[in-house]
């Protein structure tokens, strides 16, 4: 998977779950700025393992801040470099 | 609720629970106090793989041998619970024998059991098209308290209360308002859940409010304790009579404690984080209707879920009511021994609260390791205390807000 694929797949679970447009989700994006609250985040983090085959520790969904930190982690259990 | 409009003192006459402890209040009190865990590996189905592998079902409880193959087959896990646990109490309470039962209403706690006992019926009609018509009469979430009703022929007010994890909190607090107002003279009361279940214990897992320490179960669910990482779920009943003390003592039955007063609020703040305000009016309003001041509380059993959020605000709410004599009380959460029994939960740590006020003994947190500056309390670690127990304050905090807190007194 690409880099962009990968910012693109997980652009696209957040403006589902947080009904926002994709431009407005960039890399600096604060999760708070957008809405999100635990229970969102918890939900992305169910979708992102389903879509990316992945597992995400509990304490790394609490570490999650922004877009960015999302990316971050996602590109480092799925191997694309970001 | 003013107190002007109180006419009749209500006290517990029985208690009966099943629990991961044990079936039978005795020896449920008797494995608490030693500090012994019922959490264990989950065998009931297929965990392998599964983030979360653990839980805490019931331990000596098996219901063909409580009730007959027909009625077992007819009922769900939570209402065979229910009615062992209905069974065990209105025995203690001498009614049993007594046609008095009859005017006794019915008032339990259930949360998930509905959701629980549906997931088979589901199964089979998406693999075959075909729905069993025990359905309906098997998975409606009144069923355990109807069951109680119907198998021993209890015949005043019958109903469930379904408030996520105060649910039986709040049943024995409307059934001490009903009481205290003089519409009913006996009611059996407390909850009844059953949530080890395939489709949900991945809900709560996905959550990430479960411990996941499954390479050491007994050690998983650590209430207040630094390193905790969540709480276990349990399958369990604990169902207590409430009496007015007039009707026990026409009865000549023995009294084994007092229900002072109830509180309640909602936070009105989200579906699964707490609240400091809302939790501080449920305690403050318990207090009031208790006619006690916060100087009275000898011993608090606290919701102590063992998730970092919970235990964190529990704390601060408790510093915030009982200020300067915090230190002084000690705080017992029995979860770490028992699971979470969601909406049973409150009716088996009242039932600990009335053990701890008839014993003068304050059970121990099990798994209390690490002091948690966050949590600057007295939680209760290592071995059960001999102290004196006029008073315990029990707190039921839910999901969704709904906050319960029952004062208990020691049996005059």
């Amino acid at each position: 998977m690409t880099e962009m694929e990968l910012v693109e797949q997980a652009r696209t679970v957040l403006t589902r779950r947080l009904k926002v447009a994709p431009d407005e989700i960039t890399l600096e994006t604060n999760m708070a700025d957008l809405g999100a609250d635990s229970l969102d985040l918890l939900t992305m983090a169910s979708e992102f393992e389903q879509v990316f085959s992945i597992s995400i520790a509990t304490k790394e969904i609490q570490q999650i801040r922004t877009f960015g930190d999302i990316i971050h982690q996602l590109s480092a259990k799925v191997g694309s470099a970001v | 609720m003013p107190t002007s409009i109180a006419v009749e003192s209500v006290v517990v006459t029985g208690m009966g629970v099943v629990t991961a402890l044990g079936t039978g209040v005795d020896t449920f009190w008797r494995n608490l106090c030693a500090g012994e865990t019922g959490v264990s590996g989950i065998t009931a189905f297929d965990v392998s793989g599964r983030r979360i592998q653990i839980g805490a079902p019931p331990a000596g409880f098996d219901a063909e041998t409580r009730l007959s193959a027909r009625e077992a087959q007819r009922m769900s896990y939570a209402s065979q619970m229910a009615v062992v646990a209905a069974e065990e109490a209105l025995g203690q309470a001498q009614l049993l024998e007594s046609d008095e039962r009859s005017r006794a209403g019915v008032i339990l706690g259930s949360a998930m059991s509905s959701a629980a006992a549906s997931e088979p019926f589901y199964k089979r009609y998406y693999d075959t098209g075909r729905v069993s018509p025990a359905v309906i009469p098997m998975c409606m979430i009144n069923a355990p308290a109807s069951s109680v009703s119907i198998r021993f022929g209890l015949r005043g007010q019958l109903l469930t209360i379904d408030a996520a994890c105060a649910s039986s909190a709040h049943a024995v607090g409307l059934a001490w308002q009903l009481i205290r107002s003089g519409l009913q003279s006996i009611v059996v009361t407390g909850g009844s859940d059953a949530t080890l279940n395939s489709v949900l214990l991945e809900g709560w897992s996905a959550l990430r409010v479960l411990s996941e320490c499954n390479d050491d179960p007994g050690r998983a669910c650590k209430p207040f304790s630094r390193n905790r990482d969540g709480f276990v779920l349990g399958d369990g009943a604990g169902v207590l009579v409430l009496e007015s003390e007039s009707s026990a003592r026409a009865r000549g039955v023995p009294i084994l404690a007092e229900i002072l007063g109830y509180g309640f609020s909602s936070d009105a703040h989200s579906l699964t984080a707490p609240s400091e305000s809302g939790q501080v009016e449920a305690i403050e309003r318990a207090l009031t209707n208790s006619g006690l001041t916060s100087e009275a509380i000898d011993h608090i059993n606290a919701h102590g879920t063992g998730t970092p959020l919970n235990d964190r605000i529990e704390s601060s709410t408790i510093r915030k009511v009982f200020g300067s004599r915090t230190a002084s009380i000690p705080v017992t959460s029995i979860k770490g021994a028992v699971g979470h029994l969601l909406g049973a939960a409150g009716g088996v740590e009242l039932i600990a609260s009335v053990k701890a006020a008839m014993h003068d003994c304050v059970p121990p947190t099990r798994n209390y390791e690490e002091f948690d500056p966050e949590c600057d309390l007295d939680c209760a670690g290592g071995t059960a205390r001999a102290v004196p127990v006029r008073t315990v304050l029990s707190n039921s905090f839910a999901f969704g807000g709904s906050n319960a807190c029952v004062v208990i007194g020691k049996a005059r």
